[in-house]
């Protein structure tokens, strides 16, 4: 009788000790879950977070070496430049490129930037002083890496400052600006003289001189960046 | 004989039906007790995410970051850098940086001899998380090879 009592108790609580069973379970097993959750928003995180710092020092690398063309060629224009040769302006380029490659390594980035040579052992780069136009092309190939990702690529300069000029019955019109493979960009808020002679800037890359151009003027043009065009009429 | 049959099986149901209803009301509580845990595990969920943000550490390093290239972009961080205009450069870091960012610099040339440094002197706290970020120039203008390291630090003054 009391056997069969107990057998009753136990039939009859089947269900609530089947039901605790699958709460633990299903208790630890969320618990599990969350912990999983937690721990791959943190990685998550941290991987975010290297991978923005990484792509800092690519964008300051980036933009500094665009201005480092851009004085490059502003050196390369100016009388005492420390430019003679675009031999001289390779060896430069890459003190910059040694410079910049120990700066990501101690940041724990692997890096690698080398001049793509226009022309192996031959021409490394090249800057060209011509009547109204000063220009510099080259190529650098980049590799960074980091624990999460790399960056291969090539940053591929070619930039023209020109100057040029239209006369008309009374006066002449100067256009100063600069051209890339993205397109031209004029050059507002220089400096413009005609024969020592100020122009009139119209702040959107044009200049007025009072008088047309005739043969024998030389207009001198210096850019913002210091970069200077000489054009002899 | 009759009657008697009839209450036994009158009592019989009556059992069966109170049986039956324990096992619905056994039902209903497992059903509360289990939607109870459903709901309290996904409060925990949310409570882990919302509580997970303040322990990450803080992206001070993009923040220093972000506001040296705004200096350099604008054409104002050369001058400053190269020009030794060190109150100048303090004030334009103070006006880019949120109020509650501490911050000291240091800017080094490519030999690692210190130029200059500004509030160095400023210690972060023990358990504050620091945020350091180098950001390194070529030179200025037609100085093609005056490489500088700027060295930023930087930490939250609450949290």
């Amino acid at each position: 009788m009391k056997r069969n009592k107990i057998k009753q108790f136990m039939k009859d609580n089947k269900r609530g000790q089947i039901f605790l069973v699958c709460a633990v379970i299903m208790t630890i097993y969320m618990l599990s879950f969350i912990n999983i959750v937690y721990e791959l928003n943190r990685t998550q995180y941290t991987e975010g977070l290297e991978i923005e710092e990484f792509q800092s020092a690519f964008d300051n690398f980036r933009t500094e070496t665009n201005d480092y063309v851009i004085s490059m060629l502003a050196n390369f224009s100016q009388p005492a430049t420390i430019i003679d040769s675009n031999t001289t302006a390779g060896l430069i380029l890459q003190d910059w490129l040694d410079f910049a490659e120990v700066q990501m390594l101690g940041k724990g980035y692997i890096a690698v930037f080398e001049i793509d040579e226009l022309i192996p052992a031959v021409l490394p780069v090249e800057l060209v002083s011509t009547n109204g136009r000063m220009s510099f092309r080259g190529d650098i190939d980049v590799y960074m890496e980091c624990n999460y990702m790399s960056i291969v690529t090539q940053l591929s300069y070619n930039v023209n400052y020109t100057l040029t000029y239209t006369n008309t019955a009374t006066n002449a019109i100067i256009d100063f600006y600069y051209e890339t493979v993205f397109g031209i960009t004029y050059l507002g808020y220089s400096q413009v003289t005609v024969n020592a002679a100020a122009t009139t800037d119209l702040y959107n890359g044009t200049y007025i001189y009072s008088a047309p151009l005739v043969p024998g003027d030389v207009v001198i043009g210096v850019s913002a960046e210091q970069v200077l065009v000489t054009l002899n009429v | 004989m009759l009657i008697q049959g009839g209450v036994i099986c009158m009592a019989s149901i009556s059992k069966l039906k109170i049986r039956h209803k324990k096992k619905g009301q056994l039902f209903l509580i497992e059903v509360f007790i289990a939607l109870s845990v459903l709901i309290l595990l996904m409060i925990a969920i949310y409570q882990v995410e919302f509580s997970t943000d303040k322990t990450y550490p803080d992206n001070l390093s993009e923040i220093g970051y972000n506001t040296l290239e705004s200096l350099n972009s604008a054409g104002t961080l050369k001058p400053l850098v190269y020009n030794l205009m060190t109150t100048e450069l303090a004030d334009s870091i103070d006006n880019a940086l949120p109020e509650n960012v501490f911050w000291r610099l240091s800017v080094e040339d490519d030999a690692g001899t210190n130029i200059f440094s500004l509030y160095w002197e400023r210690i972060p706290p023990a358990d504050a998380s620091v945020g350091a970020t180098d950001y390194f120039l070529f030179g200025y203008d037609t100085i093609l090879n005056q490489y500088r390291v700027i060295h930023l630090e930087l930490w939250r003054l609450v949290g």
